[in-house]
């Protein structure tokens, strides 16, 4: 029988999570969807989708909230912001493998441009562009996301699974170099949780 | 306790290596930096949420300090709430602009 709603379906270990574990251990969780997507050759906006929400959670889990053990405020889009904080601070770009901030910078911007057109494919921010309340190089005014149709009046829709998502920013190499850092910060975070002591 | 000199090098620094940064809030703190960057490129940020901050850390010479960071957008700067446990409004914050190039 399955867990009662609410309550934790996995080993009692899983159930007395903090919040920014919980946040770490899901984006690990999407970020082997993303894998496995990759692997099976889906068509692509589920590969990106993924790989969004598991920067996302990422994200999330290394704001002062969750590592205060409170739940992280629901916005959608931090993978960029949490870029931006690791181009900041020296000891952590360094334990990432970057030899200093200036090497870790060579390879942000890329990373940045990636993270910022995935974000851009989320559904809420892409109505918004296609209604003018905002704009992004390549698709302003237009709603291309990674989730619903859209369509210009009087125009037939597109659906995402018939896009190429074939601009620069999301060329699968530049995406796999961001799975691949979002990939080693999970992994350096639940590392260090594990040598706590309990 | 990061020194107004301290803070203002690291600022810079940072500033440098983004040429996306505009200026930066810097809230001074008796143990840890506290930093909010101004970002012309972010996507807003979501109604009725505080500025998002991220805890990272400064190597400073081989003594590790913690390092919480923010980005806020031209016109949510002084606008937007600061977390509830920061303790400290726009006010108490010190500005630092870029360098002339």
């Amino acid at each position: 029988m399955g867990a009662e709603l609410g309550q934790c379906s996995a080993g009692s270990a899983a159930c007395r999570l903090n919040w920014s574990e919980a946040f770490l251990r899901q984006a690990r969780s999407d970020l082997c969807v993303y894998r496995l997507l990759q692997e099976r050759g889906s068509d692509k906006c589920h590969s990106i989708h993924y790989l969004q929400m598991s920067g996302e959670k990422l994200a999330k889990s290394e704001t002062d909230e969750a590592k205060r053990n409170m739940q992280p405020g629901l916005t959608h889009y931090g993978l960029s912001k949490w870029l931006r904080a690791l181009s900041v601070s020296n000891a952590d770009s360094r334990t990432l493998g970057y030899k200093s901030r200036i090497d870790y910078r060579s390879a942000h911007a890329s990373l940045l441009a990636s993270a910022a057109a995935i974000e851009q494919l989320a559904p809420k921010i892409a109505n918004d562009r296609s209604k003018g309340l905002g704009s992004f190089m390549h698709w302003n005014g237009v709603g291309v996301n990674a989730e619903y149709p859209w369509g210009r009046v009087g125009d037939p829709p597109i659906a995402p699974t018939d896009y190429a998502f074939g601009e620069p920013e999301l060329d699968d190499l530049r995406l796999l170099r961001l799975a691949m850092l979002i990939d080693a910060r999970i992994a350096q975070k639940l590392d260090s949780l594990r040598v706590l002591p309990s | 306790m990061p020194t107004e000199l301290e803070a203002r090098a690291l600022i810079s620094e940072n500033m440098d290596h983004n040429p996306d940064f505009v200026r930066c809030y810097w809230f001074p703190d008796p143990n840890e930096y506290r930093l909010v960057y101004v970002d012309p490129t972010l996507l807003p940020a979501e109604p009725g949420h505080p500025v998002e901050v991220f805890q990272m850390t400064h190597d400073e010479g081989g003594k590790i300090i913690p390092l919480k960071v923010g980005f806020v957008k031209e016109e949510e700067a002084e606008v937007l709430p600061l977390p509830d446990w920061w303790g400290q409004n726009w006010d108490n914050a010190v500005q630092v602009r870029r360098r002339a190039a």
